[in-house]
């Protein structure tokens, strides 16, 4: 998956249905590592910052 | 470099339950480190605001502090599909309680406050990286501060991480939230808001599937303008469907001041929140009102109850699970119930089709009601709708 960083809000909804814990949300960045993709996280964006 | 610390609690995370954990651990005599990713408490804002009158019991306070109110609220306005509208107000309620819009960002930075004030030592700009179990019964945390590694051991760990909690599967507690069960949500602070002081909420497939769009007054014309939806049920997004009611006539003027983002788990508890020398609070624990998606009023509850188990286990010199287990049970014996019931309702209300909303805003329109709460209501919407009555026969007699 990759993400769209001037869309993203850094408020963590990707990262809890991340069934791989995957998603890694600090207080200034978004890092995804280990993907499978399955893609849950970008329907969970509320912003639609993440796509395949 | 970095800094080794120790203690007897570790609370991660400063919102309303984690702050709510430390102040009440370091008030019953426990030596608490609190840690929170961001500089600054309360701020970035990621929910709604509003709460009812109930919260102040739990906080040992018989009057909320006026700087936390926004606005207070006795009037609550349900539309339709079809745009048929419900008011509840004093005139069809015959005892109306008040609910308050808070602002969070004072709120939740006078909660972390109390816990400092009670002795609690926090450590801001902290992020949680791993954990991992020492031998004799101790739990350690490794931390980033500033560019340094910070290492903390204690002998109880409470997550009070948010939805996304990193703590709990580090220490075997898994907390992923299924799509179904994930209610993501957008949120606009706006002014030039045309009010008359009443919540509003919003249904419909259209406006939000699975969710409902929210007004709530935060001052004459300024008005928190959020929706959740839930993500499995459409292809497009919560900000999508929020910007299409900002085009509607209802926000016609109104100009955006902020915007918040997150996911609320609309779900019932996890099994278990507790774990050899761990507590789980609030949203990290799932114990959030999946009806409305409010959860301060639980997270600070369950807090409560966290802060003074882990220092009753830590004087007692147990925190293994059977010492911690005391926790849950006292969670569920004041809201368990209500949860379950709450998980139910919501799982017909989104089950609902627009038609059936609108069946149910008419029936609602008709009857009177003793109180505004989420069970009175359901009592009405009940009557008249097979799905609901027979879903809810144990609950409702």
């Amino acid at each position: 998956m990759n993400v769209n960083k001037e869309l993203c809000m850094l408020c963590q909804t990707c990262a809890a249905v991340c069934p791989s814990g995957a998603i890694e949300v600090t207080e200034m960045d978004i890092i995804l590592t280990k993907c499978t993709p399955c893609g849950l996280c970008a329907r969970a964006c509320p912003m639609g910052a993440l796509y395949e | 470099m970095s800094e080794h610390l120790t203690c007897d609690v570790l609370v991660v995370g400063l919102g309303p339950g984690g702050s709510t954990a430390a102040r009440f651990a370091a008030e019953a005599g426990a030596r608490v480190i609190a840690i929170d990713k961001r500089a600054e408490i309360g701020t970035p804002v990621q929910c709604a605001e509003a709460v009812s009158e109930g919260i102040l019991a739990h906080l040992g306070l018989s009057a909320p502090k006026d700087r936390w109110i926004t606005w207070k609220v006795a009037h609550v306005r349900l539309v339709s599909p079809s745009n048929i509208v419900v008011n509840l107000d004093d005139e069809r309620v015959s005892k109306m309680k008040f609910g308050y819009v808070l602002d969070r960002k004072v709120f939740d930075k006078d909660l972390a406050t109390m816990a400092a004030d009670a002795g609690a030592e926090l450590r801001l700009k902290t992020r949680f990286v791993s954990g991992e179990r020492l031998e004799g019964g101790l739990v350690r945390a490794h931390a980033r501060h500033f560019g340094q590694d910070v290492v903390i051991d204690a002998k109880v760990i409470i997550a009070a991480d948010g939805v996304a909690s990193r703590v709990g599967p580090y220490f075997g507690v898994k907390t992923v939230v299924p799509l179904k069960h994930m209610e993501s949500c957008v949120q606009y602070e706006m002014t030039n808001v045309s009010l008359d002081g009443a919540i509003e909420f919003y249904f419909g497939k259209d406006v939000a599937p699975g969710g409902y769009v929210w007004v709530f007054p935060k001052g004459e014309s300024k008005a928190n303008v959020g929706i959740g939806i839930i993500p499995s049920l459409t292809d497009r997004h919560a900000k999508d469907y929020l910007d299409a009611f900002l085009a509607s006539d209802r926000m016609k003027g109104a100009r955006v001041v902020e915007i918040n983002a997150g996911g609320v788990p609309v779900c019932r508890p996890l099994k278990e929140t507790f774990a050899d020398n761990l507590l789980l609070v609030g949203d990290a624990a799932r114990v959030v009102n999946p009806l409305t998606g409010g959860g301060i009023a639980t997270a600070i509850e369950s807090g409560k109850y966290a802060g003074m188990a882990a220092a009753k286990a830590v004087a007692e010199g147990r925190t293994d699970r059977a010492a911690l287990a005391a926790y849950q049970d006292e969670w569920q014996a004041s809201f368990g119930k209500r949860l379950e019931l709450f998980y139910k309702a919501q799982q017909v209300l989104t089950s609902m089709s627009d038609a059936e909303l609108d069946d149910a805003a008419t029936a609602l329109g008709k009857c009177g009601f003793e109180s505004i709460s989420e069970l009175e209501l359901l009592k009405a919407v009940a009557k008249t709708n097979m799905k609901l009555l027979l879903k809810f026969r144990t609950f409702l007699t």
